[in-house]
């Protein structure tokens, strides 16, 4: 891809990412007295969108070929199966 | 094999050579290298009285700091001094090498060599269990023997073997020049070799070898139970292979994306590689899940942490965390002798090989990715929950289907064709006879009631041996004969190649099919008293000891016709692989810098219908090839490089010392010190491979792929994409294991009270910061700013360097406070996982360091800047990787 059209202004996505982190810190203060699975769940959440931007533009995954951003999908298919198997023999 | 330079300028292009050092110099320090490690081990052994000890001590660590001088001062492994690039002495050649053919052969030698290591520890077990009540070996040293034997015979024979066989051909099959990241593929083969040596070498050390079985079950591998140093060497030097295995498999990888010749396109791969392909995926995934399971486990017996000894994490993690990893290694060892298979077989029948598409549909689409949903079926005897064993059950007899598909093809291909009973045919037939026998007992070892009965028995030892031993190691001797005329230039003698398959096929029959009858017999008893069990035991026996002794027939036989064998034709067999196909001498010449010319033949034993190597020796074969290139190419500017380096082994060495002063630690204050010089050795290597990288010493270059399906992508990226695929899995695994212990323990410090979430919200906003900055730097070369580029990598280094600051600050809070990875199950997840995470983030800082001062040289400009954006993308991995951590630290 030509490099100019994989540039872009960085300070938005670094400002959002700081913002989700902010929203994760105060979800610990603010909700967590009301419902710990729900402020864990909103945790991760915004944990999974803050990784989500990183790897889109810091990482350049937004500017690759389609087919690497496919087989980026192959270890969250591997990982998913594994924490799913290991945590699922907790259970008794 | 050399490289061809020739400048855009026209002007040559010589690497800064430093000057050659007497050989007494380097023969001096060599010896004291050598007293050095001999003195270490002598005084662990535990030679002398105290006083004694403490005074080799000190002479060993005056001898260490005088070898630190030598290396600062002298520069040994810096430059690639003159001499080395004359590798015209024998030892230096397959010391030195990079080319994939001699690597190749170094692979498949070595491998053998564990094979012998492993296959007499198998006659010692069977020689004790030949008769009842027999004491030829104690418990210990049965453990010992049972433990090593399985993990040398699977990890450093079986895999090793199948990639010798890949390194050779897998580029001759696609067309490559070589692999695509040379100096890594010997990097692999000596971190393989070295590796094994550690695992031998722990045998002579306190404590023994490792002797908790191949599987490594907790807490049969925790200090209580398996002390000393031996048996963490041991560990150590399977990690290391881990780390072997990963860079190899990252190599394939980009090899067969990026690096198949004009005209190779995904259709016209031959099945060996594509089976290899499909393995080094499946290597990709399932080792980094082990790599997290090995440093859990040495931080258990190093650094005090609880995984596998408390009973939040303890035997049921370790089961999950092997097997996960398990399971697919099955099939790693499998697939090689499978692709070999499918060269022979239609080879040999004269016939296509039926239902290609079909097997390689069922192999990639079923058997790559049900593999790593298929491991809780070695856990039915464990109380996971029956829900689950029942998900397993029927995942695992659906993995049986696509072999089906295979075996089928097989059979059809062979029935009707015109068959030429020569000995690679005999040996994939073989081959395809014992998986059969062993695949059939598998099936009902997926039935969880069965399981229950036959886990634990020889029935399973049977039905393995049967899969991996007889399934995959006939499937690679089957390859061995069949390629050997195009490895040697010579005919293997077919008479003694027909007596080997005879007695092997008996003697493996005698050994293994006793056991299935053994079924009430348990497989980790050192002794028995059961008349029942004593006449298939003796079977077994003699059959092992047959089979250990026909194997020599297959070693003298290549000896033998490497000698003195009849001359073999270009395509002996008739087959229609590129492999067989006449190699050019000299390939195509762009005259561009980055994009040097190879000469690919000569190395290696042999081109097919060349002369054997006593007659030709590779170093004339390489002068004749240096002539005709120098020769052919216009112009004065050509020079010749060899492509040789002095890195991989000289870094693994280093490794491999400062893993036995890692492990000798745990037991003696001599330890810091090897591990000093180990670490050292390895240090100046890798400045050394930094120090060749920025002056082109040995370039290989960074081309952009045209193959489909990464048109536009460069091999470094697809490399580094392939090292994060792998490091996915590693934090994975360790944070499953963080999460599984959590929720296993009884007790967790609320968000807050354990670790300060002001603290951890400063460092996370230091370190999320630093990937913009990254990224600042990129854009500013990318403009061609060099400066900007330097500034902003100077941004990025003092926030990485700030963020594990602060780590270290916390650590230093905790340990202030009596807190240690010992203390509880969150302290010991905390400090093993933000240690890893730290450990990450220092390797980029030092990345950094390199990139700063290779711009600072002028190294990269606006077209120039690949491995800027590859850091980039690394760091900012990292700085994902703590988002999770953060979270599950600091806010969960």
């Amino acid at each position: 891809m030509d490099e100019e059209k994989r540039r872009f202004n960085p300070i938005p996505v670094w400002l959002a990412v700081l913002a989700s982190t902010a929203i994760q810190i105060a979800s610990v203060y603010k909700l967590r007295q009301y419902s710990v699975v729900a402020t864990d769940t909103l945790i991760l959440l915004v944990g999974a969108f803050e990784v989500t931007l990183i790897g889109a533009y810091f990482m350049h995954l937004k500017f690759e070929q389609k087919s690497l951003l496919a087989v980026a999908l192959i270890p969250i298919f591997i990982v998913g199966a594994m924490v799913f198997g290991i945590l699922a023999s907790i259970v008794r | 094999m050399f490289l061809i330079y020739k400048s855009k300028m026209g002007e040559e292009e010589l690497a800064p050579v430093v000057k050659s050092r007497p050989s007494s110099q380097t023969a001096f320090y060599a010896i004291l290298a050598v007293l050095v490690v001999a003195t270490a081990v002598l005084v662990d052994l535990n030679y002398g009285t105290p006083a004694e000890r403490l005074v080799f001590s000190e002479v060993v660590i005056i001898w260490g700091a005088l070898l630190l001088l030598y290396f600062i001062f002298n520069r040994p492994f810096i430059a690639t001094s003159e001499r080395f690039r004359k590798t015209e002495s024998w030892v230096k050649r397959w010391l030195y090498t990079t080319n994939h053919k001699d690597i190749g052969i170094l692979y498949i030698v070595t491998a053998l060599f564990y094979a012998f290591v492993g296959g007499m520890l198998a006659e010692f077990m069977r020689t004790q269990l030949a008769v009842p009540q027999n004491h030829f070996l104690n418990p210990l040293e049965y453990n010992e023997a049972v433990s090593i034997h399985g993990l040398v015979m699977i990890f450093w024979f079986l895999s090793p073997l199948a990639f010798g066989f890949a390194n050779y051909f897998v580029p001759l099959q696609i067309k490559a020049k070589d692999l695509a990241f040379p100096r890594l593929n010997a990097l692999s083969y000596w971190t393989y070799a070295f590796s094994g040596l550690l695992v031998v070498l722990a045998f002579f050390l306190p404590g023994g070898d490792i002797n908790g079985g191949w599987t490594l079950y907790s807490p049969l591998t925790s200090n209580t139970f398996m002390p000393g140093p031996g048996p963490t060497l041991g560990f150590a030097g399977f990690t290391l292979l881990i780390g072997s295995i990963t860079i190899s498999s990252i190599n394939f990888i980009v090899t067969l994306v990026a690096e198949r010749g004009p005209g190779v396109t995904w259709s016209k791969i031959p099945m060996f590689t594509w089976f290899i392909l499909f393995t080094v995926v499946q290597m990709l995934f399932a080792f980094p899940d082990l790599l997290s399971g090995m440093f859990m486990l040495i931080a258990d017996r190093l650094a005090g942490t609880i995984f596998f000894t408390s009973t939040a994490g303890g035997a049921l993690l370790w089961d999950n965390i092997f097997w996960f990893f398990g399971h697919p290694e099955v099939y790693i060892v499998l697939l090689p002798a499978f692709g070999a298979i499918c060269e022979v077989l239609p080879v040999f029948a004269r016939k296509r090989l039926f239902g290609k598409n079909a097997i390689l549909v069922a192999t990639f689409a079923l058997v790559v990715p049900f593999s790593f949903l298929v491991w809780g079926h070695h856990m039915f005897t464990t109380p996971i929950p029956p829900t689950e064993k029942m998900a397993f059950m029927v995942s695992t007899m659906g993995i049986s289907l696509p072999f089906d598909v295979i075996v089928i093809a097989w059979l059809i291909t062979i029935t009707g064709g015109s068959l030429r009973l020569k000995t690679p045919f005999l040996f994939a037939l073989a081959s395809i006879v014992v998986f059969i026998i062993g695949g059939i007992a598998g099936v009902f070892l997926a039935s969880v009631p069965l399981d229950m009965l036959f886990r634990g028995s020889y029935f399973v030892v049977a039905h393995f041996h049967y899969v991996m031993v007889g399934a995959s190691v006939f499937g690679l001797f089957a390859a061995f004969y069949y390629w050997f005329p195009k490895m040697t230039g010579r005919m293997y003698n077919e008479f003694l190649g027909k007596l080997h398959f005879a007695l092997s096929m008996i003697s493996f029959n005698l050994l293994y099919f006793p056991m299935y009858f053994l079924m009430d017999m348990p497989r980790r008893i050192v002794t028995y008293n059961v008349p029942s069990w004593t006449l298939p035991n003796l079977l077994a026996t003699i059959g092992g000891y047959i089979f250990g002794a026909v194997q020599f027939i297959l070693v003298a036989n290549f000896i033998q016709s490497m000698r003195n064998g009849a001359p073999a034709p270009a395509n002996p067999w008739d087959a229609d692989t590129p492999e067989w196909e006449p190699e050019q001498v000299l390939e195509e010449v762009n005259g561009g810098f980055t994009t040097p010319a190879k000469i690919t033949p000569s190395l290696g034993l042999g081109v097919g219908n060349s002369p054997p190597i006593a007659k030709a020796p590779a170093v004339d074969a390489l002068r004749s090839a240096q002539q005709a290139a120098t020769t052919t190419q216009a112009g004065p500017s050509v020079v010749v490089r060899h492509h040789v380096s002095t890195r991989p082994i000289v870094l693994s060495g280093g490794i491999s010392i400062a893993l036995l002063g890692l492990a000798m630690l745990q037991y003696a204050y001599l330890g810091l010190p090897i591990l000093a010089i180990g670490a050292t050795i390895a240090v100046m290597s890798i400045v050394g491979w930094a120090w060749d990288d920025m002056n082109s010493v040995f370039r290989i270059p960074e081309g952009i792929t045209e193959k489909w399906p990464f048109t536009q992508v460069s091999r470094l990226k697809l490399g580094m994409w392939s090292l994060i695929f792998s490091d996915v899995i590693l934090f994975a695994t360790i944070l499953t294991g963080d999460a599984y212990i959590r929720i296993n323990s009884p007790t967790w410090p609320a968000p807050n009270t354990l670790h300060p979430i002001v603290l951890g919200t400063i460092s996370t906003f230091i370190l999320l910061s630093s990937s913009p900055a990254a990224y600042m730097a990129l854009d500013s070369i990318r403009k061609g700013s060099t400066r900007g580029m330097l500034s902003w990598l100077g941004v990025t280094l003092a926030l990485g360097a700030i963020f594990d600051g602060f780590e270290f600050y916390e650590w230093w809070q905790l340990f202030s406070q009596h807190m240690y990875p010992s203390t509880s199950n969150a302290l010991t997840t905390y400090f093993f996982t933000v240690g890893i995470h730290a450990t990450h983030v220092l390797i980029g800082l030092l990345v950094m360091v390199y990139l700063i001062i290779k711009g600072l040289r002028g190294g990269f400009t606006k077209s120039n800047h690949e491995a800027v954006e590859m850091f980039g993308i690394y760091w900012s991995f990292v700085d994902a990787l703590w988002v999770f951590i953060f979270a599950f630290f600091f806010l969960l």
